[in-house]
């Protein structure tokens, strides 16, 4: 499987371009662009593997960045290329951590607009947001591995309740019970994040 | 919490998800190490079952309970009533309907759960609160005939009652104005009645209060329920006697609603009948905004927000002065001490009532008009920004000082009339005072005229409220005051450098006071003619801005701006001690009324045209729409399809030179007989009482009514906002003064005299309040009238002046006097 045919390679490097200059418009674009081709990577190797294997963002923004570099949307990280990748991989952790954010929040504050930080320059925390969110998902994980497949297939792939149930093969009951465990975790989890 | 506190709440929520009821609750309590895990537990388990924060969870609750206790079947017996079946249950027990074969009537029986009923010091207790809520007989209090026993059960028997609980009639959103003030009119007599009996509620909430097939309110549990005992905090034990004492159940087993519990209980405190008000209050706001004030996902951050934050009543979907009241009243009712809430039922009672007369006199005489259609400001976008930033941060009790400035009919009352709008939208309460340029008009008029409003639109018994012990100074302003309030004392004997000061802070206490009930928008229209005593106060009200929640706008023209009026030294000390920001509103681009005319004609102009009216007007949006209207009321514009001609020539469209003229065809327009009684009205001013008018236009009685309704239709003048006599306001101050120069000196002179003449006819029983206008058309009337007369009345206004303590017009109107008498 490869990017899909409306993605166009052209567009996503113009807009990498206005985004390492600190165009935040452009940003946002590349973040409606890329959310769903992570859906559809994390999607597809999640179904391709071990009926239990977890998400691991890292390598679901990696395969993505891969794949743009592949179809020439994103330059090869070369001397010159470095620092469009370290902007990419930000904007992903970025678009991942937000996603978090969102689903965690009660539902009364769901409209609050998220601010994007500033994620280009050379201090780009992105490798580090990535690992945050590999960890925050761990720590979930260690309460109980279903708390944490139900947060990846709810928030990354944005399935309903019905439909994780199904894939996880349990009732919906069940599922709620897990949800409702992991949002309260993870909201006070983010509570004290900056960003987002 | 550590990831191992989660891991231990996260064992204890899954074993209590399969438990219900009291199990859970003891389960909970018990396997929790400490009250911040089972806290979060309680929530996370709260949350799941209730995920939208209604009271469905509370309703599983009960049923779970009620599943526990003996239930009886369809034709058993409990003592003498048979049963008929079962109609719900509540915090205490399952209700059935029932028959008492003795009376044969029909009756509601509650069975009071096991939990309530074994405890023999608790039945005694119930024994003991039944006898005495039976002594509670009133039309919208539920009636309890008796406390029954029958071996282990305790059984209450009441009055049965057919209809919906006020619970499942919100459950459709908010109500209908009218349906709202009926049903809070009858609550309030019902608790009045309650607590003249020495009774409070307690658990005052829409689940306890029926409405009746026949409209009526029945507010039922009276004096039943006691301390609920909140599963979140099992370790408060601070609890007042009195509610000790009344604790019907073990802590957690009677699971009742927080979300209508006041302050005072949350914290376990002594209660009176301002508890009741607080939990009334938040129905009443949920009757009529359709949202709880205060709930939120779960049990404990509500009772954190009834604590803590002010009540959320989102924004008010209907406009007026009724809801205005409503919410203002909702809010004192609300407030978080008690001291600041309505003493006494009877008093809420008064404050609603008026609302009800004002809301009954608005349907059946004039609903007030808000100009939906109301074009949008053009080209205003930056500054319309500005003033919604600035109205967002008083909003949030951070307010300002806005000061908006411009030629004549730049737009000015367009711009601050649409924030005025977006206020209203947000709650908040708008209040307009205009300056005048009519010589001797009393000192501080913009705020009388706030005054007069707020007296009228703020429910009286809060108005009262928030006039506190500033009442006496504030009535120097207002003396009509007195005669609304008589219990206002005497205003305090000041030597006169006192009495300004005096003044000056009691009206920002009072406005202040105000502002906590409701955020207040308060404009000033024509400040280039304020004189100097209301501008010292609006200066003193400006400096204390930062911590109220309340904007003040002022408007002023800078083409008018004579050196020499006070305003003009005052705009440069506000600016610069940066009390206030100034907006200075600028002419239109080419671009901009070119936006002007395609929203007047609905439809996009030739380009030339929007050049010629352009440069005609140099882009002033009044004159643009003047233009326009003059242009369209020729047919020069459109065909009879309505669409722009498309041979349109330029050449051939003439349009006059000069806004003067076009305004002067416009009202060539109108009828000779339109045309005349307005005229007369423009001598009177830019606002005319109909009244007058008619006093004037006596030979014709309905002569005066039919002027200014054509002239209305012709867009010239308007209806000035709701009051007690009607108003009506010309739409430009140069619709006016075209007018008034169509009259000779003599023949305008005359007019004065005999507008003079008519308000001391029709206004003799209340002359005193109308010495300015009277002493005003005098001194324009000339020699004409008798000179010791306007004299007299020119001395009157100037000491009418001085009394209210505005040192220096006084003198102005003397100086007059003065002039006068030299002659």
């Amino acid at each position: 499987m490869a990017i899909s045919a409306s993605f166009q390679p052209d567009t996503v490097a113009r807009l990498m371009a206005s985004f390492r200059n600190g165009d935040h418009e452009a940003a946002g674009r590349l973040v409606e662009l890329f959310y769903p081709e992570l859906r559809r990577i994390a999607a597809a190797r999640m179904r391709s593997e071990r009926p239990d294997h977890t998400l691991q963002p890292t390598a679901v923004v990696h395969q993505l960045y891969v794949e743009l570099v592949k179809v020439k949307a994103l330059r090869p990280a070369s001397s010159d290329g470095a620092d469009e990748k370290t902007a990419f991989l930000g904007l992903a952790a970025f678009l991942m951590k937000r996603l978090l954010i969102h689903h965690a929040r009660p539902l009364s504050k769901r409209s609050e607009k998220a601010e994007l930080p500033d994620l280009s320059g050379p201090h780009s925390p992105a490798e580090h947001s990535l690992l945050e969110i590999d960890d925050l998902l761990n720590r979930l994980a260690a309460i109980n591995p279903a708390l944490r497949r139900v947060v990846e297939l709810r928030v990354f792939e944005g399935l309903t309740r019905e439909e994780i149930a199904r894939e996880m093969g349990c009732g919906t009951a069940t599922v709620a019970r897990y949800w409702n465990f992991a949002r309260n975790w993870l909201e006070e989890a983010l509570a004290g994040t900056p960003g987002p | 919490m550590t990831d191992e506190r989660w891991q231990v709440a996260y064992t204890i929520y899954e074993a209590a998800v399969s438990l219900t009821g009291p199990e859970r609750q003891q389960y909970v309590r018990a396997s929790a190490p400490d009250p911040e895990i089972a806290g979060k537990v309680f929530a996370m388990l709260d949350e799941m079952e209730n995920p939208g924060g209604s009271d469905v969870f509370r309703k599983r609750e009960h049923s779970a309970n009620a599943a526990s206790m003996r239930s009886l079947t369809s034709g058993s017996r409990l003592g003498p009533y048979e049963i008929l079946d079962r109609i719900g249950e509540g915090g205490m027990g399952v209700v059935y309907r029932a028959r008492d074969p003795r009376l044969n009537r029909q009756v509601a029986i509650k069975l009071l759960s096991p939990e309530l009923a074994g405890d023999p010091q608790a039945r005694e207790r119930l024994r003991r609160e039944a006898r005495a809520a039976a002594a509670l007989d009133h039309p919208y209090i539920c009636k309890i005939f008796e406390i029954g026993e029958e071996g282990d059960a305790l059984f209450l028997v009441m009055e049965y009652i057919v209809g919906e609980t006020l619970h499942s009639r919100l459950l459709n959103g908010r109500m209908p104005l009218s349906e709202a003030l009926h049903v809070a009119g009858e609550i309030a007599e019902a608790l009045e009645d309650a607590h003249a009996g020495r009774f409070l509620h307690r658990d005052l909430k829409p689940a306890n209060i029926m409405l009746t097939l026949q409209g009526h309110v029945k507010v039922m549990d009276f004096g039943l329920a006691k301390r609920m005992a909140d599963p979140r905090q099992p370790h408060n034990s601070t609890i007042s006697p009195e509610a000790s004492g009344a604790q019907l159940t073990a802590p957690g087993t009677m699971l009742g609603t927080p979300d209508y519990m006041s302050p005072e209980q949350v914290k376990g405190l002594t209660l009176d009948v301002r508890s009741d008000l607080f939990s009334f209050g938040v129905i009443l706001a949920e009757m009529i905004s359709g949202r709880h004030p205060f709930r939120k996902l779960s049990m404990v951050e509500t009772l954190s927000a009834v604590l803590r934050d002010s009540p959320d009543f989102g924004a008010p979907i209907q406009q007026g002065t009724t809801i205005q009241g409503l919410f203002i009243m909702a809010r004192r009712m609300l407030a978080k001490e008690a001291a600041e809430r309505y003493a006494s039922i009877a008093d809420m009672r008064a404050d609603l009532a008026k609302l009800v007369a004002s809301s009954e006199a608005a349907a059946t005489i004039s609903v007030e008009k808000y100009p939906a259609d109301r074009m949008p400001p053009i080209g205003r976008d930056a500054e319309l920004k500005q003033l919604t930033r600035q109205l967002e941060e008083a909003l949030a009790g951070r307010g300002s000082l806005i000061l908006v400035g411009g030629e004549p009919g730049i737009g000015k009352s367009h711009l601050t009339s649409s924030l005025l709008d977006a206020a209203r939208l947000h709650g908040a309460f708008t209040v307009t005072g205009h300056c005048y340029e009519m010589e001797g008009s009393p000192p501080y008029v913009p705020f009388i005229e706030m005054l007069e409003h707020s007296a009228r639109s703020v429910p009286p018994e809060t108005f009262r409220y928030a006039l506190g012990d500033d009442a006496p100074e504030v009535a120097k302003l207002m003396p009509e005051l007195r005669r609304m309030f008589p219990d206002i004392p005497p205003a305090l004997e000041l030597l006169p450098e006192q009495e300004r000061r005096f003044l000056f802070n009691a009206h920002r206490e009072f406005v202040e006071r105000l502002a906590r009930l409701t955020p207040i928008v308060l404009l000033f229209e024509d400040l280039q003619w304020a004189d100097e005593p209301t501008l010292l106060l609006l200066q003193h009200l400006a400096q204390a801005l930062a911590r109220m929640p309340l904007l003040m706008i002022g408007t002023y023209r800078d083409v008018d701006l004579e050196v020499g009026r006070p305003f003009a030294k005052m705009l440069e000390s506000l600016v610069r001690q940066k009390l206030g920001t100034r907006i200075l509103l600028r002419r239109l681009p080419l671009g901009g009324v070119e936006q002007m005319l395609a929203l007047l004609s609905a439809q996009q102009p030739p380009r030339s045209l929007a050049r010629v009216v352009f440069e005609q007007t140099e882009g002033n949006p009044f004159f643009v729409e003047e233009v326009f209207r003059h242009l369209s009321e020729e047919g020069k514009l459109f065909d009879e399809r309505g669409t722009f001609r498309p041979n349109l020539r330029m050449d051939q469209l003439q349009v006059p030179e000069g806004v003067r003229l076009v305004l002067g065809r416009r009202l060539e327009r109108l009828s000779e007989d339109a045309r005349r009684i307005l005229t007369t009205a423009a001598v009177i001013g830019r606002v005319f009482p109909l009244e007058l008018l008619e006093q004037l236009e006596q030979a014709r009685p309905d002569g005066a009514l039919e002027a200014v309704e054509e002239a209305e239709r012709a867009h010239l003048v308007e209806t000035e906002g709701p009051g007690r006599q009607t108003r009506y306001r010309f739409v430009h101050e140069l619709v006016r003064q075209t007018l008034s120069e169509t009259l000779s000196l003599p023949r305008r002179q005359r007019l004065h005299a005999r507008v003079a003449d008519a308000i001391e006819r029709i206004y003799a029983a209340s002359i005193g309040a109308h010495v300015s206008a009277l002493a005003h058309h005098l001194y324009q009337a000339g020699s004409s009238v008798d000179q010791e007369k306007t004299m007299h009345f020119l001395s009157e206004a100037a000491r009418q002046a001085s009394g209210a303590t505005a040192l220096r017009t006084g003198p102005r109107s003397l100086g007059q006097c003065f002039v006068l008498a030299r002659q």
